[in-house]
């Protein structure tokens, strides 16, 4: 099948600390596609994204990110260069938040493997609070024409308990001749 | 292959949790689909599987109530029973109409979660509204249930685009949907509930 | 014909670039479509927009909804009875070099006889403060079944090498 699962990761312990990641992604498939469902343990109402990729021997020589997402109250357009990460803005309910509400995020990441090409992650995320809450796209940069075969993500003051990521890859084995 | 640790460091030290991959294995598949032949205005999905990690919505539909749009409204039910028509949920969204105008706004408090601005019959004919809904991990038993979704619903003059977020303040797994509208859907509108699988 | 998500076909961009990519002969035994593509154009400038339309058809029977994000801006804008659905922009000549796009357009009950009305999440990327999210809406206003499906830039640079196209088709 073209979806495959490849890995997923649960945070059971609530003394978790550090980011999470993930090593020897397969070089087999064409796009990654990552599921979050997410929480933080950071002492406020929100906690921001982190995310890089990088393999086993170089890393991204620079990080972009842009955002558009509102609040229920405003609609932002944002963005950040010079980071050592790709960074979405209150991607995570905070310790402070609703309790049991966790974010929602959808990531893609295309051509991964690619050797010519930097690379380009898409994200839709959100989540809701009962009162306030935050939804929005988000693309992050990474200049890094190497194959990737890590990955991490990472909140501040980590992962609450609850929090999963699953990790699936596509591929483009097509069926069909004469496109 | 199982899902193996890395690291061995103690709970609550710096410590990085490494996993390598499991075997992979197909993740999508559909559960059950509806088509809209009458004139109901409530599409239900029952005695969903537990057997996925998320559930997928693929929902392309146009209402038949008296405007030019209207909303899909979408409420869950667990344990088996019918849904939860409580004031139990509540919605975020990211709206634009493309004519110059975006906004965002909330829902608080509400008995149904805002899920798609959709035509409705004042609405050039044919056009249907599509929108794609995310639910994950809806069989948790420690969480409220989150719905991310993502709306198209233009019709060459007027129209949306939007992303939405809803919770259900609930920690009960998912055993039932209902995607409800004003007046009736528009015969033609579809419902597919897809399962997202994963491993452990 | 097995259920779920299945690759159909793939394009991938040669040395000469390309001005418009099409995927034709699409079976018709899937329910719903969705198009993957990592996107550069060729033209001088940052970003580029670019199009789609379907079964060969360049009628003025496309339209477009959208909210768009670049970097500190915000906008939203529709077009009408256009000879192609507007999806977003692309990076292009002037953006960071061997920077790419990431587009997903999804299309649902594409060989039914309802227009065509397409999710479209879009994002530009560049090394600077700006660079483009789409979060787009297209109809086509076409009542047969797509067979067909092309990207142009109408005229605003070709697709340059390594961009891909990757068509999958979902089945209930």
């Amino acid at each position: 099948m073209t979806m495959q699962h490849i890995a997923s990761y649960t945070v059971t312990d609530s003394g978790y600390s550090g980011p999470i990641y993930m090593l020897n992604i397969p070089q087999t498939f064409q796009h990654l596609h990552i599921r979050i469902f997410g929480r933080s343990k950071f002492n406020a109402v929100t906690s921001g994204f982190y995310a890089a990729v990088y393999n086993s021997s170089s890393s991204p020589s620079s990080f972009a990110t842009h955002s558009m997402h509102g609040d229920g109250t405003t609609v932002v357009a944002a963005s950040n260069t010079g980071l050592p990460y790709a960074f979405a803005p209150q991607a995570f309910p905070g310790a402070t938040a609703t309790a049991n509400v966790f974010s929602s995020l959808i990531i893609d990441l295309l051509d991964y493997t690619s050797t010519s090409k930097n690379k380009t992650m898409k994200m839709i995320y959100g989540h809701d609070r009962n009162g306030s809450g935050f939804t929005g796209i988000n693309s992050q940069l990474f200049v890094f024409n190497q194959a990737v075969d890590r990955f991490y993500i990472d909140t501040e003051s980590s992962f609450a308990v609850g929090t999963r990521i699953d990790i699936y890859g596509i591929n483009s084995n097509p069926i069909a001749t004469g496109a | 292959m199982a899902i193996r640790r890395f690291s061995t460091a103690r709970p609550g030290s710096k410590s990085n949790r490494l996993w390598d991959q499991d075997t992979a294995q197909g993740a999508m598949e559909p559960i059950a689909s509806q088509t809209q032949t009458g004139t109901s205005a409530t599409i239900s999905f029952t005695s969903i599987p537990q057997t996925y990690q998320d559930l997928f919505l693929v929902v392309q539909s146009r209402s038949g109530t008296a405007s030019t749009y209207t909303d899909i409204y979408a409420r869950f039910g667990t344990g088996g029973g019918a849904v939860d028509s409580g004031n139990n949920y509540s919605t975020t969204r990211l709206i634009t109409d493309g004519g110059g105008s975006y906004s965002t706004d909330r829902y608080s408090n509400s008995s149904l979660i805002y899920c798609n601005i959709i035509s409705a019959s004042s609405t050039t004919v044919g056009v249907f509204a599509s929108s794609l809904m995310h639910i994950p991990n809806y069989k948790n038993t420690t969480s409220f249930k989150t719905m991310l979704i993502r709306s198209a619903s233009d019709a060459n003059g007027t129209g949306y685009s939007t992303l939405q977020v809803g919770t259900w303040r609930n920690t009960g797994a998912i055993t039932s949907i209902d995607l409800l509208t004003n007046a009736n859907y528009t015969p033609g509108s579809t419902f597919t509930l897809y399962g997202i699988k994963a491993g452990s | 014909m097995p259920k779920g998500m299945q690759a159909i076909y793939t394009q991938t961009v040669g040395a000469g670039n390309a001005t418009t990519v099409t995927f034709n002969n699409i079976p018709q035994t899937y329910t719903d479509l969705q198009v993957l593509i990592s996107p550069r154009l060729s033209s001088s400038y940052s970003q580029t927009g670019f199009y789609i339309y379907l079964n060969g058809s360049t009628a003025t029977n496309y339209s477009t909804t959208y909210l768009q994000g670049a970097g500190n801006a915000l906008g939203s804008s529709r077009e009408t009875n256009n000879v192609a659905c507007f999806l977003g922009q692309a990076p292009a000549a002037n953006a960071t070099a061997n920077t790419f796009g990431n587009v997903s357009i999804y299309i649902p009950n594409y060989t039914s006889g309802l227009f065509k009305q397409m999710i479209t999440d879009v994002v530009q990327e560049n090394n600077t403060t700006s660079a483009y999210q789409n979060l787009t809406a297209n109809m086509a206003r076409l009542n047969s079944p797509i067979t067909s499906i092309s990207f142009n830039t109408f005229g605003y640079g070709d697709f340059v090498q390594n961009s891909t196209f990757t068509l999958y088709g979902i089945s209930r």
